[in-house]
């Protein structure tokens, strides 16, 4: 019988070096972790995987600039790739180094499965971000997911913790039912899988644009990745989620997730289907504008600040989502400054609010940070900072962030969003600032909770800090190369 | 020929997945989803597919089936009592019949010329289904190859430490 010839795959170790070194570290970690398992005062393996990071930052950064589609389409590498692999690298470098202050509280969390799965996690996003084909991007999703329903419910002593990652974990599973769906009638109108020979099908085959299956697929994509990125009427989870998971968690789900799943949204919606942007415009004018209203409103009545700040995660996914309406190279390069200073104040944010713990119980209601600001000058300062980032108020990044996202609204033609962005805006200042009045001006009615940082949270909150200034005071610096990676974007 | 048996698998499969919804006692739950498993392999096989639909037999009829019916007896699972009809319940409802709906229109939308893929029916009688799978599956698909076995041992790995943690 005739025998079908093999041919090798040309193996591309460049395309995929930052997520190989990322899952080379974390199975390091899960084999170091198993190997000395009753070591639990050191953080040898928060560190070890710090590592890891590191490498993965320097390797993104060497092959910046780059620019090839490898493995058969599957894996674009471009600018594009390069940013979102970069703010996917950042985060889990916050992360852990928050992390290794926040397992001091919770010895259960200082294991080698917990790095193993954060750095997994990692992999899916960074792949979400370079991701040419929709069974990569789905893959991609599901190992982000996988592992973060997980890490939600890693304090398995603790009822909120497990309720967070059932929550998670069943709403995830069936979203990611919706996005496969939307999947299957894409494939099974163009018969490809590749994001540009779908569009390249498109161009030659006009009529198929406006098919029903098409459409279908459009929506159903939709639902599936509004729901990770925490988008009108799918944000549901939000709160329950960001409450009951750890702390050092919350901040990895809602700055990572974020980045990666608005990256595979930028490239499925404006690579593969830049055709039909005329039709999704207008659902997504007012999904943006529900979705930052509703998340700020809401945000209001909160008192803790977990909750709070999840409520706030759905605003910025609101804002983010005014620059994909406008659609315009402007809009997407705005996204992506704001993925990268959000990253930043979040995760600071977070890294403070994990600082408050004791022996097994954290402290993240509102007054607990009473009369903190002047007893820890330089953590009340980082906080605010991170709040004035979070309102935007310059001269934090999250007024760049938002001046640039709003103005690309003003330049694309959507005056009233950019109104609306703004309104709301204000809205926000009332509970971000509230936070600030509480550390400075609350008068202490219980004994507080003392702070106990270490070496590691301190650089990491340095880090998170200095980007947030460095981002809002010289921004045209991270500016250029947003709008760099958008125009190197392979189509 | 194949049409009929398209037309009876397809409606059985349907038919078989509805009970596994509906069917009270969990164990019989169960047993209709295998029966819907080999409705499904039969399709495969209709599509030239003959390796999927053993894939489909072998692993989930049998053993990611002999998995559930563990789980059921494990957790001691009784009959379900039945919840009261919400509003909520109502508006779930309501959504699923009109998404079922819009999806049966999709579904008759005629006029596909959608491209033809390289893997085609006589490549496949040619050299067999399984040599055309894994050429492909290695070369054109290495690369998510790879990253289904990062996501399978994410959730290894994920599935040991949480039920590592409660045993502890």
């Amino acid at each position: 019988m005739e025998m079908l010839e093999f041919v090798v795959p040309a193996l591309n170790v460049k395309a995929i070096l930052p997520q190989a070194i990322l899952s080379l570290t974390a199975l390091t970690v899960l084999l170091v972790g198993v190997s000395s398992p009753h070591n639990k005062k050191t953080s040898s393996l928060g560190y070890l995987s710090l590592v890891g990071v590191v490498v993965a930052l320097i390797s993104t950064l060497m092959i910046n600039g780059a620019r090839e589609s490898a493995y058969n389409g599957m894996v674009l590498m471009d600018g594009f790739s390069s940013f979102i692999t970069l703010i996917v690298c950042i985060v889990t470098l916050l992360t852990i180094l928050s992390s290794i202050n926040y397992q001091r509280f919770f010895p259960r969390l200082n294991c080698g499965e917990y790095y193993c799965l954060l750095l997994f996690a990692a992999v899916g996003m960074s792949f979400m971000g370079s991701a040419g084909n929709l069974l990569m991007i789905f893959l991609a999703l599901e190992t982000m997911s996988i592992s973060i329903y997980v890490l939600a419910g890693f304090k398995s002593d603790e009822a909120q913790s497990i309720e967070s990652a059932m929550k998670y974990f069943l709403l995830g599973a069936f979203a990611s039912g919706f996005l496969l769906f939307g999947f299957a009638l894409v494939y099974g109108c163009t018969g490809t899988m590749d994001l540009v020979k779908i569009s390249a099908f498109l161009t030659a085959h006009p009529e198929v644009i406006h098919s029903k299956m098409l459409m279908g697929g459009v929506a159903l994509m939709t639902v599936g990745f509004g729901f990770k990125v925490a988008m009108f009427p799918f944000h549901m989870w939000t709160p329950d989620v960001y409450e009951g998971a750890p702390t050092s968690i919350t901040g990895f789900m809602a700055t990572g997730v974020k980045a990666a799943a608005f990256a595979a949204l930028l490239r499925v919606f404006f690579v593969a289907l830049g055709h039909l942007q005329a039709d999704w415009t207008g659902i997504m004018w007012l999904l943006a504008f529900l979705t930052m209203t509703i998340g700020n409103v809401v945000a209001l009545s909160q008192t803790n600040i977990k909750r709070m700040l999840a409520y706030s995660s759905i605003a910025h996914a609101g804002y983010l989502l005014v620059g994909f309406v406008a659609g315009s190279k402007l809009g997407q390069s705005g996204i992506l400054f704001y993925l990268l200073s959000y990253a930043f104040t979040n995760l600071g944010a977070f890294g403070v609010i994990a600082l408050l713990g004791r022996d097994g119980g954290e402290y993240t209601s509102l007054d607990d940070f009473a009369g903190l600001g002047f007893k820890y000058p330089l953590m009340g300062l980082a906080m605010a900072v991170f709040m004035f980032s979070m309102a935007g108020i310059p001269p934090a990044s999250g007024f760049m962030g938002k001046f640039y996202l709003f103005s690309s609204a003003m330049k694309a033609g959507f005056i009233w969003l950019a109104i609306f962005g703004v309104i709301n805006s204000v809205i926000s200042l009332y509970y971000y600032l509230r936070v600030v009045v509480v550390m400075y001006f609350k008068e202490v009615e219980r004994d507080v909770v003392m702070p106990k940082p270490s070496a590691a949270v301190v650089v990491g909150l340095v880090i998170a800090a200095i980007g947030v200034l460095q981002m809002g005071i010289f921004p045209s610096y991270f500016w250029d190369m947003a709008r760099q990676s958008v125009q190197a974007m392979l189509m | 020929m194949e049409l009929i048996i398209l037309l009876i698998c397809g409606g059985l499969t349907i038919i078989t997945s509805l009970l596994v919804i509906f069917a009270r006692n969990t164990v019989h739950s169960a047993l209709w989803m295998v029966a819907s498993f080999f409705f499904m392999a039969v399709l495969y096989l209709l599509l030239q597919a003959e390796f999927i639909a053993i894939l489909q037999i072998i692993v989930y009829a049998g053993a990611i089936m002999m998995f559930i019916i563990y789980a059921i007896m494990m957790l001691n699972l009784r009959q379900e009592e039945r919840a009261p009809m919400r509003k909520t319940k109502v508006v779930g409802v309501v959504a699923l019949l009109v998404l079922f709906l819009e999806l049966l229109v999709v579904a008759v939308g005629r006029g596909l010329l959608a491209i033809k893929g390289p893997v085609t029916d006589q490549l496949m009688a040619k050299f067999g289904h399984i040599a055309v799978l894994s050429n492909f599956l290695f070369s054109d698909y290495v690369l998510p190859f790879e990253l289904a076995s990062i996501l399978l041992t994410a959730g290894v790995v994920g599935a040991v430490i949480l039920a590592k943690q409660k045993s502890e």
